[in-house]
């Protein structure tokens, strides 16, 4: 405890407390800007830490990497296209409470989840940095099949009310990441012969293309809904006993974005979507969400700051970093002279120590940042669509370039959005595709690995109880929704 | 009675999607073979999803669905739309040629014209200050290079 104190001193003198709230400021916009994202965000500050101390820079990146998170809900719930991937499961509630006219409930409801999710796991990071650290290192090619494939099973709920073309729509997502060179024999696979494909597709300009494309889109083709006619848009933030009342879904999202976010590779859009798909499946009216639940904001976004914390548990403790804003901060450690690893807790402890102080000072800050953007927030959402989504548009093209400088990936983004369209129109749901895209690497990698591992063996899933578990959670959450249904037909006829 | 037929547009999406997955089936035929006996290879993901996707594409052909269209077409917003696509496209290729700063105000303009907007004033300004903002903030602020 006396070491803490000595912590949070160190995080409450002013140079540090002033990288903080810039890392705030920072993290709340690389997050709210759809392109950008914390991994860019820490990337684009990384040659500013050069010339800081040790602390206030490693304070600064924290603060950045812990707000960006936060921020990806803004445009997730304001204009329905995520700011960063791991907003994507807001989007399902957030912009439906908009539309509804609940903006300022739901960003109230998104700042709440990620401040408590991201205390929360800084509190895992302290109290677990030893032990998880090396149960998260027993993840190996088959525990990560298991993971993904229990992801690939939320498609089940996110199929909407015709599951042939939820299928149909995840299936095209795991093709448009098959797209490239092949992780494991560099063999181009559906590059057409050409070099602009070998790099892969892109999961941003997907992201941009189906939410900020396809949107406007819509809007030109006169078919977007117009919120400010929705009128009754209130900024009012929810009453502290109401945000209270959401403490279940919270607790369950910053579990589930603890343990995830500790398993190098996994990730917070992964622990996100699976926080809602569980919030989802333990709730008496699943059926709500994806059209305004509460609870469907709370979970993910509190998974998603919970994994800012478990992130660092191997960064800190292995060198291992978690996720790829993770690396980047490996980098900053890195140039700043602080070797992660099993020693650092007794050679720097005063620096380890205010890193977690500088965790909570940070939700702080991003609760300050937060809550003061919330009225503009609102006010960004009331303009009309026909002048919002050109901006978007813009910002979302400048956003697909600047990622890896790369002009090819605005242009898959049109090419998204195009596809994202035609989809829709054609009643398409847009996030099985997506989902494909994001656990199609994890699951053919892992298979292959883990085949590769047990020479063809398949027994070596069931020999993993990690693997074993997953496996089995995936099943049920296939199957869940068909039997719901089945149980719920059963009561109406009996 | 039922209003539910077979209807010509499930045909064509069916006949794009199977058309789909023969041809991820014919690229996958020269990815190279396993490097271990009895270990998937590169081929091996893509001709599962392949051949879902055309199980899943003959389904959809065969089925029947509800008389009404899964959601109404654009109808008279199509040209706009043909317009905001061909607009969009068009600052893709001039904007590596002209820069951001000339290129971003008239896509902005000409999304908004397309969206509704007709406010001279607006059309004018919003671009604009947008062109303006964007430079500030990523080349100016972030030091990002921009095109």
């Amino acid at each position: 405890m006396t070491e803490f104190g000595q912590g949070l001193a160190t995080a409450l003198q002013p140079a540090n407390l002033a990288a903080l709230l810039g890392g705030s400021v920072l993290g709340v916009f690389a997050g709210a800007v759809p392109g950008l994202s914390s991994t860019v965000g820490l990337a684009l500050v990384l040659p500013v830490t050069f010339a800081l101390e040790p602390t206030p820079a490693l304070l600064m990146m924290i603060s950045i990497y812990m707000a960006a998170e936060y921020g990806g809900s803004i445009t997730a719930i304001a204009i329905g296209v995520p700011g960063s991937s791991p907003a994507l499961a807001t989007t399902f509630d957030g912009y439906a409470m908009t539309r509804r006219g609940e903006a300022g409930r739901a960003f109230g409801i998104s700042l709440f989840a990620s401040m408590s999710g991201g205390i929360l796991g800084t509190l895992l990071l302290v109290a677990a940095l030893g032990p998880l650290s090396r149960a998260a290192i027993a993840f190996g090619p088959p525990e990560y099949f298991g993971l993904g494939v229990f992801g690939l099973a939320i498609v089940a709920n996110l199929v909407g009310s015709d599951p042939l073309k939820g299928i149909i729509s995840a299936l095209l997502g795991l093709l448009a990441f098959i797209v490239g060179l092949d992780v494991l024999t560099g063999a181009p696979r559906l590059t057409l012969g050409t070099t602009v494909l070998m790099d892969g597709l892109g999961l941003v300009p997907m992201l941009i293309g189906f939410f900020a494309i396809a949107e406007a889109l819509n809007g030109v083709a006169g078919r977007r809904e117009n919120v400010e006619g929705a009128a009754g848009m209130r900024g009012a933030l929810p009453a502290f006993r109401a945000l209270f009342r959401l403490w279940r879904p919270i607790l369950r999202g910053s579990a589930i974005g603890g343990v995830i976010g500790a398993i190098p590779g996994a990730g917070a859009t992964i622990a996100s979507i699976v926080a809602w798909n569980e919030e989802r499946r333990v709730s008496r009216t699943p059926e709500r969400f994806g059209s305004g639940e509460p609870a469907g904001i709370a979970a993910p976004e509190a998974a998603n700051n919970a994994c800012v914390g478990a992130a660092m548990i191997p960064l800190l403790a292995l060198g291992i970093p978690g996720s790829a804003s993770a690396a980047v901060l490996l980098g900053g450690l890195t140039v700043q002279g602080v070797a992660p690893g099993p020693l650092l807790m007794t050679e720097q402890a005063s620096l380890v120590y205010a890193l977690y102080a500088g965790f909570i000072v940070a939700v702080v800050f991003m609760l300050g940042v937060g809550r003061l953007g919330i009225p503009l927030w609102v006010r960004v959402v009331s303009l009309p669509p026909r002048i919002l989504m050109p901006l978007v548009v813009g910002v979302s093209l400048i956003g697909a370039f600047v990622l890896r400088g790369n002009l090819a990936d605005a242009w898959f983004a049109l090419f998204f959005g195009l596809a994202g369209f035609l989809m829709l129109r054609r009643g398409y749901p847009l996030a099985p595709a997506v989902l494909g895209l994001i656990l199609g690497p994890m699951v053919e990698t892992n298979y292959r690995r883990a085949l590769a591992l047990s020479s063809g063996s398949h027994t070596v899933f069931l020999e993993s109880p990690i693997a074993l578990v997953l496996l089995l959670l995936a099943a049920a959450s296939f199957a869940a929704p068909a039997l719901r249904s089945r149980l719920r037909s059963g009561r109406a006829t009996g | 009675m039922s209003d539910r037929r077979r209807r010509p547009v499930s045909f064509v999406e069916a006949g794009l999607l199977a058309l789909v997955g023969a041809g991820v089936l014919v690229d996958a035929r020269g990815y190279p073979a396993p490097l271990i006996e009895g270990v998937p290879g590169a081929a091996f993901f893509p001709g599962l999803v392949a051949v879902f996707l055309t199980v899943c594409a003959a389904v959809l052909a065969l089925r029947t669905e509800p008389g009404a269209p899964a959601a109404s077409g654009p109808g008279g917003g199509a040209l706009r739309l043909l317009g905001a696509v061909l607009w969009i496209a068009g600052f893709l290729v001039v904007l590596p040629l002209i820069g951001h700063l000339a290129a971003l105000p008239p896509l902005v303009l000409g999304l908004m014209w397309l969206s509704g907007e007709r406010s001279p004033w607006i059309l004018a300004a919003v671009p604009l200050a947008f062109g303006g903002f964007v430079h500030l903030l990523f080349a100016v602020t972030l030091g990002v290079p921009l095109p």
